[in-house]
């Protein structure tokens, strides 16, 4: 299906067969069904195969640094409430040298999407061990297998107060795309972890191995909290679909005094000179 | 998040000391490569390190001339006073939104502890204008000019797509390696330091005009050694004191090479500002009163190592 969100004629340098094609026509999908126009919309990134994601599609864009994408993203709405931005990465930029950033963003609270790509490696750096990876992944660095614990994003931002928590898997487009979808309309940070094959780094984690140890929610109650913690630290077979949707709360732009008494994005904004007057008479009584 | 907020066309200020400013070099270099306006006030204390973070040091001039890997243009202010401060932060803003780069305001602790009565009407705010820009279909964020200052579109003002790249880069702002468009999009950002420095504030000449020797003097020690030098009272020397340490001023060179010798005082153990007017211009300072244990120069000691310099008696390096 077609969207307006496509660019044509650019060269996509994933791997055929890369999990990150299937995410990426899900997120077009979702934009496009939510309504929503290419000028309506940032996708802000950081380094890696997944975050070079907005150079793939039609919108704004912003592509900083690595592990970074969250805390302009925060600023980019805090700048300007009216847009819609997603911030995309993979596992090792938004939990591994994003890890701090992540915890934080979460507490903040900004309206933004988080879509990140979990497919286990660094595969940008061709197959190290990522965050996620399980315990005994071997690669090329990890000759003896992986010995760290894997990191749980999704217990992680349940226990920061996250109020929009879920996983997707980049195999099924049509369900994945419904996630993001509803990601979006959330007002407050919402964490999407979307399982991705990587069919070049990681021959542990494949397609086959996905459709065998994970399964769709069906009947949880999201706003369930505990039932949503108890899934999120439950794996083999790893569930997928929202676990847990809270009671929206203010956002970090909603609580900013400068939208107090006016809405307008900070770039229409002249100089408080009154603010600045008066703040420099009351330093002189 | 300075440089997500500028992207979005606001105009953030970062402020910090020399710890956080050195964790943040990456976003500098980001801001340089994307062209997006960020004011950094960087408020030295003294390092390596934590150093000693409740005291005073003028040394890290070359962290911030330095700082952030690759080159990107960028302007350094150094204001020796409250009155300064509050007009060289608007010249920062102003410099930084019209040439979309970084530009840095350097004090130390002793200034941002010191304290005394302004006249409020002697603070005056002038806004800088805004260079943010309605885009039209087929903008181009890093569209090529003759200055290198493209025009500013914003997500969420007009029907063009922006973006901005953290990657070498085409004129859209997507990532695109190609050797020529790399040399193109260098010079472009370099040509905008052409523009800063012929806008470059003069240093300020103080003390006989028919000078024979010369006493530098950047930011907060300004006043100090004005002071000491009128209390001194010498008839050959006067002061050259620098607001802007970045780009120079033209007229630097030719007063430099007016001197016959030239002392360079600074609160640091190595003359860094001496280095970089060496750099630029050939002329080396023949002396130095340098201060590096942690507290500011009083104005009886500066007089006092000025006076042992000019009689032959300490400080020639």
């Amino acid at each position: 299906m077609g969207t307006s969100f496509d660019l044509p004629g650019i060269e996509i340098s994933w791997c055929p067969g890369c999990g990150d094609f299937k995410i990426l026509d899900s997120i077009k999908q979702a934009l496009e069904e939510l309504g929503l126009s290419p000028l309506d919309v940032v996708v802000v990134s950081g380094i890696g195969q997944a975050a070079k994601t907005p150079h793939y599609m039609k919108s704004h864009f912003f592509n900083g640094l690595h592990g970074r994408a969250l805390p302009n993203a925060t600023a980019i709405k805090a700048a300007n409430p009216s847009l819609e931005v997603v911030a995309v990465g993979g596992d090792g930029d938004m939990y591994g040298e994003g890890g701090n950033h992540f915890l934080h963003t979460i507490r903040r609270n900004p309206g933004i999407t988080n879509l990140v790509f979990n497919n286990m490696v660094y595969g940008l750096t061709k197959g190290q061990a990522s965050p996620t990876s399980p315990r005994g992944f071997r690669t090329s660095v990890q000759v003896d297998g992986v010995h760290a614990q894997p990191f749980n994003p999704l217990a992680t931002a349940l226990v920061q107060g996250a109020g929009f928590v879920a996983r997707a898997y980049a195999g099924d487009v049509e369900k994945t795309k419904d996630v993001i979808k509803e990601a979006v309309q959330y007002k407050g940070y919402a964490l999407v972890d979307i399982f991705q094959p990587c069919v070049s780094f990681n021959s542990v984690n494949t397609y086959a191995w996905f459709k065998e140890n994970t399964y769709w929610l069906d009947g949880h109650d999201p706003s369930d909290f505990s039932k949503a913690l108890s899934l999120a630290l439950s794996e083999e077979p790893f569930p997928l679909g929202v676990l847990f949707r809270g009671e929206e709360r203010t956002t970090f732009e909603g609580s900013l005094a400068a939208y107090r008494n006016d809405k307008n994005p900070l770039f229409r904004r002249a100089a408080p000179r009154e603010a600045v007057k008066k703040l420099l008479d009351g330093m002189c009584r | 998040m300075a440089v997500g907020a500028s992207y979005t066309g606001a105009r953030p200020l970062v402020t910090t000391s020399g710890g956080g400013f050195a964790l943040m070099g990456e976003g500098l270099s980001l801001a340089g490569v994307m062209e997006t306006p960020v004011v950094v006030h960087l408020s030295q204390r003294p390092g390596p390190a934590t150093g000693m973070a409740t005291r005073t040091e003028q040394a890290d001039l070359e962290l911030a001339l330095y700082s952030g890997h690759g080159e990107f243009p960028r302007a350094i202010y150094a204001p020796g006073s409250i009155e300064s401060a509050f007009s060289l932060t608007q010249e920062a803003f102003r410099v930084a939104l019209k040439y979309q780069t970084p530009a840095i305001v350097l004090t130390d602790q002793y200034f941002v502890n010191s304290f005394y009565n302004v006249r409020p009407d002697d603070l005056f705010f002038s806004e800088p204008p805004s260079p943010v820009r309605e885009t039209g279909e087929g903008y181009r964020r890093y569209e090529e000019t003759a200055s290198g200052c493209s025009p500013f579109g914003v997500p969420g003002w007009g029907s063009g797509i922006v973006g901005a790249d953290s990657h070498e880069h085409d004129e859209v702002g997507h990532v695109y390696e190609n050797f020529k468009l790399r040399k193109r999009m260098q010079e472009k950002r370099m040509r905008k330091l052409e523009g800063m420095r012929e806008e470059a504030l003069a240093p300020k000449l103080y003390g006989a005009e028919e000078f024979t020797d010369l006493v530098l003097c950047w930011g907060s020690t300004i006043p100090i050694f004005k002071e000491a030098l009128t209390l001194l009272d010498l008839k050959q020397t006067a002061l050259l004191a620098f607001e802007q340490v970045w780009p120079l001023h033209s007229s630097v060179d030719a007063l430099l090479k007016r001197a016959r010798r030239i002392v360079a005082a600074e609160g640091n153990s190595t003359a860094q500002f001496a280095r970089l007017l060496r750099a630029q211009t050939g002329v080396a300072a023949t002396d130095t009163v340098l201060k590096y244990n942690g507290l500011q120069f009083s104005v009886e000691e500066a007089a006092r190592r000025l006076s042992e310099v000019f009689s032959g008696t300490g400080g020639r390096s």
